[in-house]
């Protein structure tokens, strides 16, 4: 008998075999669609052009496919988010260019292109003192706009249908270290200025746990899945070595975890791009249950490896690559990477198939469909 | 006699204020800016770039060393009679148009100083007509270009196009980098050279530009 949708994706977060591997489109703010992507696929399959909102702000230029894409290939999961504050500091600065609640500023290229984050409001302090981290506002973390209508939304998923629900909580500690104080001057701190590294990841952990349990205490009781994104890796290697995550980092990132587990019985799923594997034991120790995107294309992210290594303690939750195989293959290579991953990510359960990252504007409609019809073939 | 080695030992382990306390001593007690760069500065970057290719360290570790470098650079750069005396070469350097994502670029360009190159960084979201311009202003042996974005990776012909068109492609070498990048790539829209990450890209340009 087939498993509900919500079923399915339980099953596999719990490391047990499935009818079919779940999968996961537009479900996190890392598995949409490129606006230009999402056209040529809804002409490819001959559907009405649907005008959906874009997400414009931080890396967005992405639209979250709808519902009847969504049913189309049969996606198991919905993802929800938490909203901007009522008492936002952000506010629109240029064209192209704006700033966020944590005084961050954002700029693109032009309007195809996604937007970085380009100035952080601690950036330019050459040597920051523990008590530069008051001088700057810090986001409200109880302002209850984020959690308006939200647990409105997620009833309705529960009440009209059987997909498994993943709330998508703001970045985490180091992410937004990084963006604060700017990304070189962050990891430069964590060796030449110890003292302050420590007090900024400390008020940035003090504010995101106050969102996560605000959102938590809301609808903690609906969700299957809480993710949090925190990149802690490049192509061919982590941020840091272990032994300086150890050190620096793990102590923010345990400390948000166990709250997060205290205040919900969802599995914690981490978002980080790039080569990980060296960080993948100490996340499995702090009580991460699943990590996405799987890199499969940075370094040590070899998905047979990571499964035999780690895959009794952690779910995977992505592993379609988007550097090569979903831009510059084809249909064939694609359903390729697919069965390939439903047999080494997928041996034994605990795998959540998606994309590495959103699908760029390139990304042929073909290939798309290929990726959800060779996902749910029978085998 | 100074021991040069001391100021390599002391980039390599990122003491930027010591470092800059060192090369003003020598200098002042009578040492060359030129041995001061080629005999500290440029052992001591590349033994981070061999340990940073080896795995053994990461970014926080390369980035304090570069910092330190540069502390003692800009100390003795102004002392130097001719600096292209002690330059190994010279690259224009940025991210294709359209692409922000400059990180990978600027930890290239950290290398390539480091082991005594002339970088003019163009920073990002450069235009064709850009790498041109700088390419004519300066004395180039060579136009480096990342991409981070798949979307942006065709602005690398489009610039390789434009250098032919400008009759410059004959006179440079061209060498590209970023994550979606690969050799074959390289070879596909005629560049010279590809370097996968920051350390690999000064051995690409050694390679592309002999020493005189």
């Amino acid at each position: 008998m087939a498993l509900s949708h919500c079923e399915r994706v339980r099953m596999a977060l719990n490391h047990e075999e499935t009818d079919r591997v779940p999968i996961d489109f537009g479900g996190g703010p890392a598995t949409q669609i490129h606006p230009t992507a999402y056209s040529n696929l809804l002409k490819y399959l001959g559907f009405p052009e649907e005008n959906l909102p874009v997400s414009h702000k931080g890396k967005g230029q992405v639209v979250a496919p709808s519902k009847k894409i969504l049913q189309h290939f049969d996606v198991d999961v919905r993802g929800f988010y938490t909203s901007e504050p009522d008492s936002s500091l952000g506010q629109p600065l240029a064209t192209n260019r704006y700033s966020d609640e944590w005084g961050v500023e954002w700029e693109k290229s032009d309007v195809l292109h996604p937007y970085i984050n380009v100035l952080g409001p601690l950036q330019h302090i050459p040597e920051p003192v523990v008590s530069d981290v008051d001088s700057i506002e810090w986001p409200v973390p109880d302002d209850l706009g984020r959690i308006r209508g939200l647990r409105e939304q997620i009833l309705s998923v529960r009440e009209h249908s059987d997909y498994a629900v993943v709330l998508n909580l703001p970045n985490s500690t180091f992410a937004l270290a990084q963006r604060v104080r700017g990304f070189v001057e962050t990891l430069e701190d964590l060796l030449l200025n110890e003292a302050f590294a420590e007090a900024l990841q400390e008020k940035i952990t003090d504010v995101i746990c106050g969102i996560a349990v605000l959102s938590l205490n809301e609808v903690g009781d609906l969700i299957d899945g809480v993710s949090f994104g925190d990149d802690m890796g490049v192509q061919n290697q982590s941020y840091m070595s272990a032994d300086l995550y150890k050190k620096m980092v793990k102590p923010h990132h345990a400390r948000f975890v166990e709250m997060l587990h205290k205040h919900t019985d969802a599995k914690v799923i981490t978002h980080s791009d790039g080569s990980i594997r060296e960080l993948i034991p100490d996340f499995i120790d702090i009580g991460i249950d699943c990590i996405n995107p799987v890199q499969v294309s940075a370094t040590g992210m070899e998905p047979e490896q990571l499964n035999r290594d780690y895959g009794m303690d952690l779910a995977f939750w992505g592993g379609i690559d988007t550097q090569h195989v979903l831009p510059f293959g084809d249909a064939n290579d694609v359903a390729n990477a697919v069965r390939g991953r439903r047999n080494d990510l997928g041996k034994g359960g605990g795998f959540i198939q998606a994309s590495v990252h959103n699908l760029q504007s390139e990304v042929p409609p073909e290939n798309i469909v290929a990726m959800f019809e060779t996902a749910v073939e029978s085998v | 006699m100074p021991v040069f080695e001391d100021l390599a030992n002391m980039i390599i382990s990122g003491q930027h204020t010591a470092a800059a306390e060192w090369a003003e001593t020598e200098l002042s007690s009578g040492t060359t800016p030129e041995d001061i760069i080629e005999k500290g500065m440029i052992p001591g970057m590349d033994e981070i770039g061999r340990r940073w290719k080896d795995q053994e360290i990461h970014m926080p570790e390369v980035l304090i060393a570069a910092r330190a470098m540069k502390a003692a650079m800009a100390i003795v750069k102004p002392q130097l009679q001719n600096s292209s005396d002690t330059s190994r070469g010279s690259v224009v350097i940025g991210t294709v148009k359209g692409d922000l994502h400059d990180i990978g670029k600027n930890l290239v360009v950290m290398m390539l100083e480091g082991a005594g190159y002339t970088v003019y960084d163009l920073g990002n979201d450069v235009a064709p007509e850009a790498f041109i311009q700088a390419t004519e202003e300066n004395d180039v042996d060579v136009v480096a270009m990342s991409a981070l974005l798949t979307t942006t990776v065709p602005m690398m012909t489009e610039t390789i196009e434009a250098l032919k068109d400008a009759e410059l492609r004959t006179k440079v070498k061209v060498m590209i980098g970023g994550a979606p990048v690969s050799d074959e790539l390289a070879k596909q829209i005629g560049a010279d050279g590809y370097a996968p990450d920051g350390a690999s890209a000064v051995d690409v340009i050694s390679a592309l530009v002999p020493t005189s």
